[in-house]
């Protein structure tokens, strides 16, 4: 009886002490957030994921009643009255890049120097360029479907544009690293974002498979496939809210 | 006694780009803000054919390789090694920590870092305005932008800056260089930027690019001129 009662007044005493975790703001979807939500798994850095609800409405079309009411009270100024946002101890940074590198910075996850730091934000950049070329097609004329963006997918896939891209993404990994790393023997916010792109990025895995083949990229390959089976990874995944976007 | 004398390693910088000011202009200030010399190595562009053989050469050579193909790179020679970076906000971020413009602790430096992701989004809205129209339709285009849009965009950015000429921390940083160039070097319509940043209220913001204008005027006085 004497042992639990210390031991639940230790525990009482160490909640009180532990400073808050900072906390991610952003929709109830992946977006622009998933990638920093990855990261914190991955650096293993707790953090609170909140989410604004999105309702889908009749006739088409979604309603975000408290991000809307959230955003009159000025409560993204910081992010220029956008989502997501970080909050670390009542400062808030906005800009999902900027939060990236900071919890990447934060975990340990930003390379082994200053300039390997900066390698891993260049092959960063080049993973968030080939994601922005995806973002334009995907979001051609909004959220519908047309000629025009089937023309456009389909030459992003069957037509090799994304092939084109890897090619020259594995190109600019450098040549010294280990296998199954971007940068260096550890793994970097680098890795995660090639894991991110290929493999949680397109709808269709086969797809990306066989872009991944006809690149020949084996390096980036190895790096998803060693990402993919970590187990911070691999439980964020099953245990994640699934979500349309 | 003898002194020891300290051999300190110098660093080479080479910059590779286009002969243009463009997205190499914000590392260019910060080399000279620092004081740090380096190669300003610029491929040439023909204006009126686009041909830019040196650069498609470099690029067949794989000299660009760790920028997808593209420019700018920049070359670091240390100490024997040779290393290289791509992507040009990279590249202005490295150079920033180096120099000591990336704030004085994690939370300046990502706010730092923030700044500069806004001011790139300002700019991207800009660009997207009059992207594929061409003569008359594309100066109405960047007139509209900077008459309607401009003005929100530096509303907004104004709430989140510091005054006196420093967006962060009270000191010289990088996000004051991205906010010169926005406010005073990238958009050709000068006249037009200056009523947007009038039309906001955006007084600190004006202030910090002045700010960034007189501390890097040496540069800015003898810089090659260029389109862009």
């Amino acid at each position: 009886m004497m042992m639990s009662t210390i031991v639940l007044f230790l525990a009482g005493l160490s909640v009180v002490v532990a400073t808050t975790s900072p906390k991610l703001i952003y929709f109830d979807a992946r977006g622009a957030a998933e990638l920093s939500r990855v990261l914190f798994k991955v650096g293993d850095l707790e953090f609170e994921d909140f989410r604004y609800p999105i309702v889908t409405k009749e006739g088409g079309g979604f309603e975000t009643s408290e991000f809307s009411a959230a955003k009159s009270k000025n409560e993204f100024a910081a992010n220029m009255d956008r989502v997501p946002l970080l909050e670390i101890n009542g400062q808030k940074i906005g800009q999902s890049k900027a939060i990236e590198r900071y919890i990447a910075n934060k975990c340990g996850l930003m390379g082994a120097d200053d300039v390997d730091r900066a390698i891993v934000d260049c092959i960063t950049e080049n993973v968030r360029d080939i994601k922005d070329k995806w973002g334009k097609i995907r979001m051609m004329g909004g959220f519908g479907n047309s000629p025009e963006k089937e023309a456009a997918m389909s030459k992003w896939f069957n037509g090799g544009e994304l092939s084109e891209w890897l090619v020259k993404l594995e190109k600019s990994l450098p040549n010294s690293s280990s296998e199954g790393f971007a940068v260096g023997s550890k793994t970097s916010y680098a890795d995660v974002s090639i894991w991110h792109l290929l493999r949680d990025t397109f709808p269709d895995a086969t797809v990306v498979s066989e872009a991944e083949k006809k690149a020949k990229c084996q390096k980036l390959t190895k790096i998803a496939t060693r990402l993919s089976d970590l187990p911070a990874i691999k439980n964020w995944i099953k245990s994640r809210p699934k979500t349309v976007f | 006694p003898t002194q020891k004398r300290n051999r300190k390693i110098m660093t080479e910088y080479t910059l590779k780009y286009f002969d243009i000011r463009g997205l190499a202009e914000t590392s260019r200030i910060l080399f000279a803000l620092s004081g740090t010399p380096f190669t300003d190595f610029r491929f040439p562009i023909d204006f009126t054919t686009w041909a830019m053989v040196e650069k498609k050469n470099a690029e067949a050579n794989g000299e660009l390789d760790i920028n997808m193909g593209k420019v700018p790179v920049l070359v670091i020679r240390e100490g024997g090694v040779t290393k290289e970076l791509g992507q040009s906000r990279t590249i202005d971020r490295y150079l920033a920590k180096k120099f000591g413009f990336m704030g004085t602790n994690e939370f300046e430096s990502a706010t730092i870092d923030m700044l500069g992701e806004h001011v790139r989004d300002i700019y991207q809205k800009y660009s997207e305005a009059k992207a594929n129209k061409k003569g008359e339709e594309e100066v109405a285009a960047k007139t509209k932008f900077l008459t309607e849009e401009m003005p929100k965009w530096l509303s907004k950015l104004e709430k989140l800056v510091g005054s006196g000429g420093f967006s962060v921390g009270g000191r010289r940083s990088l996000s004051d260089v991205n906010i010169f160039i926005l406010l005073l070097d990238a958009i050709d319509d000068k006249a037009g930027m200056s009523v947007a940043v009038t039309a906001a209220n955006a007084t600190k913001l004006n202030a910090i690019a002045d700010s960034v204008a007189a501390d890097a005027k040496t540069w800015l006085d003898s810089r090659p001129v260029t389109i862009y």
